[in-house]
């Protein structure tokens, strides 16, 4: 049997390469394919941490823009509130400003009336367009100019001025005058307010 | 192509692989910097409006102090009349109490301004007839006491004895209803 098997083996003869060998170069593959592995596994490690601080850090700065949003929800709440507050203040003060106490102002009248003079009717209508306005009437026996006069001083230390001024002369000294009283700041030096006006 | 030819092809596209996933994944996180820089620059310009919008509000603030001190004093007195009923019931308590003579009185609720902050009033027609002290004394307590009421007509005659005056008074109360009250009715 070892006989045979050492016959057949002297039968087969050398034969030549069938491709042509491999270029030297390629002898370093191996080691570039070592090196390959261990630089892969490096770099993705690294982008791997560093993938996953990026999206950390964006989720961060996410949550930090919905604070600042917010925040900012909040601060244009609040001045939406100031502006609303400040119209129902301009409201208030227009309201306010054409409602001044009218007591005062027939008290300094019926008080300017000289013993002689007496008032024969008195009004004081507010202007329903514009409220700091007020329309004054009034009626007196006796006195005249003089009379008028006195009472107009004693409605401008009030701090009122008058304009559109008319009056109608009667017997006796009796007078009949209309005017628009404006209201003027008290602290203004008041202004000398006559019949002469118109 | 024998073994060895196999083997350094394998190794090859091997390492072609290893090298454009590593270039794949290089990319993504380019492209997370990227998005961490877009979410950066939207938080600075979020802090930036921030600011913008606190600094206004601390302008405005500034700006609208001493009005709405003005509205915080005024208010009490315009919510002094939540309703025409109260209204009604406070003139009528006044007259009571200087027990003045009246010759007739009105009420009616009027539509002032529509979305506005006095949205209706109560206006009081109200006609007396009593000595010209006690009249005016009236009429000065019930301003004093009701700041926030408006008198829009007053007409002053002679009565019909001595020393006593006509006084035909026209009065407007605002109705400021306190906003917890209308969103509780709604």
């Amino acid at each position: 049997m070892e006989n045979h098997l050492q016959s057949c083996h002297d039968l087969k003869t050398d034969r030549p390469d069938i491709g042509q060998p491999l270029p030297g170069i390629l002898a370093l593959l191996p080691i570039v394919f070592v090196f390959s592995v261990i630089a892969a596994i490096a770099l993705n490690t690294l982008f791997f941490f560093q993938l996953r601080n990026s999206e950390q850090a964006k989720e961060e700065w996410k949550l930090k823009v919905a604070e600042e949003s917010a925040k900012q929800k909040e601060i244009v709440a609040m001045i939406e509130l100031i502006k609303d507050e400040e119209r129902r203040a301009n409201d208030v003060r227009d309201w306010v400003e054409g409602s001044r106490q009218m007591q005062p102002l027939a008290v300094s009248i019926a008080r300017s009336m000289d013993v002689k003079s007496s008032i024969a009717e008195l009004s004081l209508l507010r202007d329903s367009e514009n409220p700091k306005q007020i329309k004054l009437g009034f009626k007196f026996d006796n006195g005249g100019q003089k009379q008028l006069d006195a009472t107009l001083e004693a409605v401008n230390a009030l701090g009122y001025r008058s304009y559109s001024a008319n009056q109608t002369a009667g017997k006796e000294g009796s007078l009949d005058y209309q005017a628009t009283l404006i209201w003027q700041n008290s602290n203004k030096e008041s202004l000398n307010l006559t019949a002469t006006d118109e | 192509m024998n073994n060895k030819h196999m083997a350094c092809t394998v190794l090859g596209m091997a390492i072609i692989g290893m090298a454009y996933a590593t270039m794949g994944f290089h990319n993504k996180l380019k492209l997370a910097k990227g998005d961490e820089l877009l979410a950066k620059t939207a938080y600075d310009s979020a802090v930036f409006g921030c600011n913008a919008q606190q600094r206004s509000f601390i302008i405005l603030r500034e700006k609208t102090k001493a009005i709405r001190e003005y509205l915080a004093q005024w208010e009490p007195h315009l919510k002094q009349t939540r309703n025409p009923q109260f209204g009604e019931a406070l003139i009528n308590l006044r007259i009571k109490q200087e027990d003045i003579i009246t010759l007739s009185q009105g009420f009616e609720t009027v539509e002032q301004d529509k979305g506005g902050t006095i949205e209706k009033t109560l206006q009081a027609r109200l006609v007396f007839e009593d000595d010209y002290i006690k009249t005016l004394n009236w009429l000065a307590n019930l301003e004093g006491s009701m700041p926030a009421i408006r008198v829009s007509s007053c007409r002053l005659s002679k009565g019909q004895s001595g020393n006593d005056i006509k006084m035909e008074l026209t009065v407007d109360v605002p109705i400021v209803e306190d906003a917890e009250n209308s969103e509780s009715k709604t």
